[in-house]
């Protein structure tokens, strides 16, 4: 898989998601505002767990930025 | 309502929850509870005493179905001026500026058409002509109101149930607050005013089935107030209307919601939004929702 | 902008002033002063078999200002300890090795049996802090920066990022840049790449990185949440680890006969891409699902799939399975080690971190919050990975060693969330 084709592909569910999107009212947000469902519901152990695994693999970025400002062997 | 910690034993004034006590009186014609984050079951005993004594203050002095009440006075006055006390003088001067802010929407005079509308549930039949024989003795503006004299024109009501509980509510949780610095949630039959640090979930009840919690509300410091519920509407033309009067009609608003429940700084407030989003009928998401006001309604 | 087109006036701000006056309340203007703080301390104990200790406590500090401003502070110490592969070929079996690495330490090799190791200790200052503020229009503006240290790294770096809400805040925009800068002070100086010179050529050598990150949040309905993530990263200048080394191998014996320092590209460009779906389920369970696709010019491509279940078994507490999985692709000069009677490679790694291999993750959490609103959580994971025991490009006696031994990490965190206004209110009155 190239970037190109990954891009294409997230695309494509994200059109699909779209379609089947309702504008959902405030009154209806309850749910979405509970603690478990906020994006990052955790910083702290994401932060670690990005630190983790910046440290011990190639990758970088995706849930943030990239950097890594450690030098971790 | 029911609060979280809430064990319904209803025979017992003071209850012991999960971590907090309850206590439980009626006023106001409604269920009434105080939940107190404490465990000491003296301190429990002497503010349920404060806010069963504020309760009955407040019904006292503004209840319009007691003979004595300051409210019986203001509405058999028969057009003679009265001078009011500081604390009716507020609540007239909110009442201004709630009917000023709805432009004319909310009303406290809607009272007297009571007399045609009977929101027992049993169906009627009334006519646009003894609608529009009332509609005369309906509207703030022809009350004269002249901070602290009130004239209330002979045949005309002032109703200030629509404003007295949610107050009632926030003035309870106030003197409460004052003797002592715990978190503290007051409910006044559906009404709620919570202070403190403390998060507390209430159950709103399913309009379908009373005593259901339908669904949960967390609120730490604030109000609640529901509008709506099963027990008082009418049928009008075949059609189930909910108790809310529209002021400039003379007639029950059409398509309100069963129930509508807004949380916002205050119960007095909350307890507005929610009276305004039932006058807007079909309309009342529409409404809260362009207040940015957080709310829960039920169809 | 798309305007919204308001059906009713707003009278919510004079409904809270007439309530406000009727109840003789001064408006709340500090309202900030009753928001609570948050403070979040976690222990964190990051342990590898047979290789690196990490003994990270940390301490993050939020303070919410009136109109929806806040301060974030994070500050963290890493101990670091334990030995970490240098890149170069186990030895023949009785063949006593002993080098010296640049950074000074002793270097052994337990002959024939483990991959050489260097032994490794130093500590780790880090802190970080972001500004956050509404900026009006449904715009929200996010600044920061962070520094951290250690005896043989510097780094600096900076982020901004600009948030919009449309369409009732359904949908969010997201707009990042980060910059950083680097400083590398390897213990003995920067050796000269490809080559067993341990004379220095410099005692300090630089990379700078750009971040630049365009998300979109998208709410599908009242209990399914999306984002999708685009960020990229381009490093420049110093990207070699000046510790890890290559071998030279015999090419007929496989026997190491010497070894040099590692040398990679001094830039890199990586894209990812990230889709992260939530659900919620039941009444307050939540299914979180990711996928990151990550490519970048130094051949290197992966996958990471990240699931989680977050299952509210009551009012309080919480269990969150927790599972990863992640695979990668070697970079174009990774190369387990170089033979003799070859021309040099221009570029060459053997960090294992530049192979392919598997990584896999399980762990569980366990979250439980008091009547005072403050939350504890503990949680326990296991990491491995595995990649390649015997590539194709191994000789002689290379071939019979297992040249990808599996990394096994567990990682232990403890964490403590309250808001210390409310506890120092709790202790005053005893309670």
């Amino acid at each position: 898989m190239t970037l190109r084709r990954a891009i294409a592909l997230l695309l494509l569910i994200g059109g699909v998601a779209m379609q089947g999107c309702a504008n959902v009212k405030p009154w209806e947000r309850e749910t979405l505002a509970e603690p478990a469902m906020q994006l990052d519901s955790n910083p702290t152990v994401s932060s670690c767990d990005d630190h983790i695994y910046f440290s011990r693999e190639a990758s970088k970025g995706g849930r943030g930025f990239g950097g890594g400002g450690c030098g971790c062997n | 309502m029911i609060a979280d910690c809430a064990e319904l034993r209803l025979a017992y004034p003071l209850i012991q929850g999960d971590s907090c006590l309850i206590g439980k009186f009626d006023a106001m014609g409604c269920p009434c509870e105080i939940v107190m984050d404490t465990q000491g079951s003296a301190q429990g005993r002497t503010l349920l005493e404060i806010a069963i004594g504020e309760a009955r203050r407040i019904e006292r002095k503004f209840s319009r179905y007691r003979p004595d009440s300051l409210a019986s006075r203001i509405n058999h006055g028969d057009g003679r001026r009265l001078e009011l006390d500081a604390e009716t003088a507020h609540l007239l001067d909110y009442a201004d500026s709630c009917f000023e802010m709805s432009d004319g929407l909310f009303d406290i005079t809607t009272g007297v058409l009571r007399k045609i509308w009977r929101f027992d549930g049993s169906s009627q039949n009334v006519k646009a002509e003894d609608v529009e024989k009332i509609l005369p003795f309906v509207g703030w503006q022809k009350i004269r109101w002249e901070r602290p004299f009130l004239e209330v024109p002979k045949g005309m009501e002032l109703d200030l149930g629509g404003i007295c509980k949610e107050y009632a509510a926030d003035r309870i949780l106030q003197l409460l607050t004052s003797s002592a610095p715990i978190s503290m949630l007051v409910n006044l039959g559906g009404d709620i005013a919570a202070g403190g640090e403390r998060l507390w979930v209430v159950g709103i009840e399913d309009v379908e089935r009373p005593g259901v919690v339908s669904r949960t509300v967390r609120l730490r410091q604030g109000g609640l107030a529901t509008s709506g519920g099963t027990k008082r509407f009418a049928r009008v033309d075949g059609k189930m209307r909910a108790h809310i009067l529209d002021p400039r009609s003379g007639r029950p608003v059409a398509g309100p919601p069963r129930s509508v429940t807004v949380a916002a700084p205050t119960c007095t407030e909350a307890g507005f939004l929610s009276t305004m989003a039932m006058l807007h009928g079909s309309r009342a998401e529409a409404f809260l929702e362009d207040q940015e006001a957080e709310f829960w309604c039920h169809r | 902008m798309a305007v919204i087109k308001r059906r009713f006036r707003r009278i919510k701000e004079r409904a809270t002033a007439a309530a406000y006056a009727l109840l003789g309340i001064i408006p709340p203007a500090a309202a900030a002063e009753s928001k609570p703080w948050n403070v979040d301390a976690s222990f964190l104990r990051y342990t590898e078999s047979g290789r690196i200790d990490v003994t990270e406590p940390s301490v993050s500090v939020t303070k919410p200002f009136a109109n929806d401003r806040s301060l974030g502070v994070m500050v963290t110490v890493d101990s670091i300890s334990g030995s970490t592969p240098i890149g170069t070929l186990p030895q023949a079996p009785g063949a006593p090795v002993t080098t010296t690495s640049p950074s000074g330490h002793a270097t052994t090799s337990n002959p024939g049996v483990v991959i050489p190791m260097s032994h490794y200790s130093d500590t780790r200052f880090g802190t970080d802090g972001s500004w956050k503020q509404p900026l009006g229009f449904g715009l929200t503006g996010v600044i920061g920066g962070e520094v951290s240290k250690q005896s043989d790294f510097l780094s600096y770096g900076g982020n901004i990022s600009l948030a919009k809400d449309f369409n009732q805040k359904n949908t969010t925009v997201m707009l990042g840049l980060s910059p950083e800068f680097d400083t590398n002070k390897p213990h003995g100086g920067v050796p000269v790449p490809l080559s067993s010179q341990l004379a220095p050529t410099a005692i300090s050598a630089d990379k700078r990185v750009i971040g630049l990150l365009a998300g979109l949040t998208q709410v599908i309905n009242p209990r399914t949440l999306m984002q999708w993530n685009f960020s990229q990263t381009r490093e420049n200048g110093y990207l070699t680890d000046p510790y890890k080394q290559l071998s030279i191998v015999n090419s007929v014996t496989g026997a190491p006969v010497g070894s040099i320092y590692e040398r990679r590209p001094a830039s890199r460009i990586g894209n990812s891409l990230y889709w992260l779906t939530k659900y919620s389920v039941f009444s307050h369970d939540v299914i979180s699902g990711s996928y990151r696709f990550f490519e970048d010019n130094w051949g290197i491509r992966s996958h990471t799939v990240d699931l989680n279940y977050h299952w509210q078994f009551n009012e309080q507490g919480y269990f969150e399975p927790h599972f990863r999985f992640y695979h990668q692709s070697a970079a174009d000069f990774f190369n387990i080690g170089l033979v003799t009677g070859q021309p040099l490679p221009l570029l060459a790694s053997a960090d294992y971190r530049l192979a392919q291999f598997n990584g896999i993750t399980g762990g569980l959490r366990y979250g439980w919050t008091f009547n005072n609103g403050s939350l504890f959580a503990i949680r326990l994971e296991y990491y491995t990975q595995r990649g390649n025991n015997h590539p194709d490009s191994a000789v002689g006696i290379q071939r019979g060693f297992n040249l990808f031994p599996t990394l096994q990490a567990t990682v232990f965190q403890i964490q403590y969330n309250f808001d210390p206004a409310r506890f120092a209110r709790d202790f005053a009155a005893g309670s």
